[in-house]
């Protein structure tokens, strides 16, 4: 994958450029909004991590220039800006996701992977499979190994988020912006908890575990190799 | 800080432009009226002069003719001038001393009659008129001369009734100009009100339009400008100085735990420092999180984020906390129990739906943390006459009385809570989104346990209140 990166403070610039370099990725990095932006219009990249306060020019009003010039490349921002309207303001100027400092390079690392691919995730689809797991999406109705499993409303959008991002790493707060639309961190285990229902449904009463728990990351489902 | 409510004074209240401009209309009128009264009085005294000097006229030029030799000059005249006239207008009469009528008009005089007014039916011409009559006695002739007054008691009249006409015209006229000028001034007036509402539901760079004419408004609108110049420039100031905190303190937070997650991955899998980085690593995180909540309270705090406000029910947030909740609730081993008692209309807000969900979270997990197993929780939401009402109970130990007060406050934290989890920051969080809305959060004892209650202005009394 071809990433930009556009970053101003050293330390954050070379975390993030050796975890991108490590996991095997073609790294572009500069400090400054104007470089950027020139990097950022020739437009060939798969994803473009952007910061959101920059010298030269603001991240802000970079993304609106990319978009402005018709440049598709999904953008992530990165900020210290940790208010709720901070996050509106950059989503709505085009950011396909918002990213708080301090972060883990596995929260960065999974958020890129999801928005990256996202075009071939919005394909229409009414069925998905991972394994000996299916879901109609028509239906509303899931089997593994053709037993039907009775799942509840948010334990299905769960399962259909996880299946749509097969073999993809999902972080806790990923889940928990995308399954409950909370901007916040909950000092109780809501996504816990829910993994484990939905695990005792889906994994516990057959032999081989689909739903993986990635520590300190988040989780993922893939088939068995 | 900036949310002190406007008092409207009753629309029928006359503004003091509409009292100046009824002082005016009055004025004008009654100059009008003034004036009018004494060009009556003027002009009627002139042309009854006039009128008398010209039946003195009349005579003198008989009593000219009457010196001459021949008599008969002046009876031909006098006859000659008498059929000319109209006699409704003008008398021409002439006699002998006895009051045999010798030349002239006819004329109905008393014998005795001397120069003064009569009524004309007196002397036998237009009962409806009042004649000047000039009698003079010769020592052989008497001469009559008269006029009548009905010229110029019509002049009069007629200068009464255009002045009367003028004084109404006026009046009209000035009371059109006097409401334009103010409604002027009373739209000018709504306008700064309008400004200064906008100004306090948030929209700190709202300014008063300023129009032409340098009066007092306009001096008080340039004053009223400049002092919320300075306020917006105050309130930017402390937003800048949040922003700089936030990234001068976050990017350096970011390096610690960037260089922990470096030391972490260079330790060998099972060397006991890799658990005490492990440990680091979570204590920076509750830094962080603690950070986050600080800086989230300001942000609500300064109340910026009012202006994303929209219609919300209630029962939607509490559908949403229950599939987030009630699973983590069954797990602690606690059950929690939803009730909505109204109806969406009665239990519609006007809020943000992120900060609020945020708000209930927090009593949520709040009462999930603390009220201990086999507790029963409750949220709840129901509707009174003013308010739309959304309480969260637990039966747990609660917080004795005297202390509720200060669990509001930052970082205060029971004795009994300060080895669990949580930062002390939860309930001073809610509090200020409740804040922001404009709601009352109290807390109250269930006996036992705690209720928090957030009681919200239904949603069209706080829109009305937000367009006002």
């Amino acid at each position: 994958m071809r990433v930009l990166l556009v970053e101003d403070d050293a330390v954050t610039r070379e975390y993030v450029l050796g975890g991108l370099r490590e996991a095997g990725h073609v790294v572009d990095e500069v400090d400054d909004g104007v470089d950027g932006l020139a990097l950022a219009l020739r437009g060939d990249y798969d994803v473009a991590v952007v910061d959101r306060m920059l010298p030269g020019l603001d991240g802000l009003s970079l993304l609106k220039a990319m978009r402005a010039a018709n440049v598709p490349t999904p953008v992530l921002f990165l900020t210290a800006l940790g208010g709720v309207e901070d996050r509106v303001e950059g989503l709505e100027a085009g950011a396909d996701d918002y990213l708080v400092k301090p972060f883990a390079f596995s929260e960065l690392s999974a958020r890129l992977g999801a928005i990256s691919r996202r075009p071939a995730r919005t394909m229409e689809t009414s069925r998905l499979n991972v394994g000996d797991l299916e879901m109609d999406l028509i239906r509303r109705e899931v089997r593994r190994a053709g037993t039907p499993i009775e799942l509840l409303n948010k334990e299905f959008q769960l399962l259909e988020y996880l299946m749509r991002s097969e073999g993809r790493v999902l972080s806790r707060t990923m889940l928990l912006e995308r399954i409950w639309d909370f901007h916040f961190d909950p000092q109780t285990t809501v996504v816990e908890t829910h993994i484990s229902r939905l695990r005792a449904k889906i994994d516990r009463p057959f032999d081989i575990p689909l739903l993986h728990t990635i520590k300190n990351v988040g989780y993922t489902l893939r088939a068995p190799a | 800080m900036l949310d002190t409510p406007f008092v409207r004074l009753p629309e029928s209240f006359p503004s003091s432009h509409l009292r100046l401009a009824m002082l005016v209309v009055g004025i004008v009128s009654l100059t009008y009226l003034c004036v009018g009264w004494f060009a009556y009085h003027a002009v009627g005294t002139n042309l009854t002069q006039r009128t008398q000097a010209a039946a003195r006229l009349s005579n003198l030029e008989l009593e000219e003719l009457s010196r001459s030799p021949d008599v008969r000059t002046l009876l031909e005249e006098a006859n000659s001038r008498g059929a000319q006239a109209d006699p409704d207008d003008t008398i021409i009469w002439v006699g002998d001393p006895s009051g045999v009528r010798l030349a002239g008009q006819e004329l109905r005089l008393p014998g005795s009659a001397q120069t003064g007014d009569y009524d004309g039916a007196d002397i036998g011409r237009d009962p409806e008129d009042r004649y000047h009559v000039v009698v003079n006695r010769l020592p052989n002739l008497i001469l009559v001369t008269g006029q009548s007054y009905e010229e110029s008691e019509s002049i009069s009249s007629f200068v009464l009734v255009a002045f009367l006409i003028a004084t109404l015209v006026a009046a009209v006229l000035a009371s059109i100009l006097a409401w334009m000028l103010a409604q002027r001034g009373h739209k000018r007036i709504d306008a700064i009100e309008r400004t200064l509402r906008a100004v306090a539901a948030g929209d700190l760079d709202s300014r008063i339009t300023l129009t032409k004419p340098n009066d007092d408004l306009s001096q008080l609108s340039v004053k009223i400008n400049s002092a919320l110049d300075q306020l917006s420039n105050t309130v930017a100031g402390i937003r800048q100085v949040s922003v700089d905190i936030a990234h001068d303190l976050r990017t350096p937070i970011n390096r610690l735990g960037i260089r922990l997650e470096r030391l972490q991955s260079e330790l060998q899998p099972d060397s006991r420092l890799k658990e005490q980085a492990e440990e680091i690593r979570d204590e920076a995180r509750q830094l962080t999180q603690t950070f986050d909540a600080l800086l989230r309270i300001s942000q609500i705090e300064a109340g910026a984020r009012r202006a994303r406000f929209q219609a919300l029910a209630l029962p939607e947030i509490s559908a949403r906390l229950k599939e987030a909740y009630e699973v983590v609730a069954e797990e602690a081993g606690q059950s929690i129990r939803f009730t909505v008692r109204h109806s969406n209309n009665l239990t519609l807000v006007l809020g943000d739906m992120d900060l609020l969900i945020q708000l209930f979270a927090n009593l949520i997990e709040n009462a999930i943390c603390h009220a201990g197993r086999g507790a029963q929780i409750t949220v709840e939401i129901h509707a009174t006459e003013n308010k739309a009402v959304m309480s969260v109970a637990d039966n747990g130990p609660g917080i004795p009385e005297a202390e509720r007060e200060k669990v509001l406050g930052r970082f205060y934290r029971l004795e009994k809570s300060r080895t669990s989890k949580g930062n002390g920051l939860g309930l001073a969080l809610a509090h200020a989104i409740a804040k922001l809305h404009n709601a009352d959060l109290q807390l109250s004892d269930c006996n036992p346990g705690l209720k928090v209650s957030v009681a919200f202005a239904h949603f069209q009394d706080a829109s009305k209140e937000g367009d006002a």
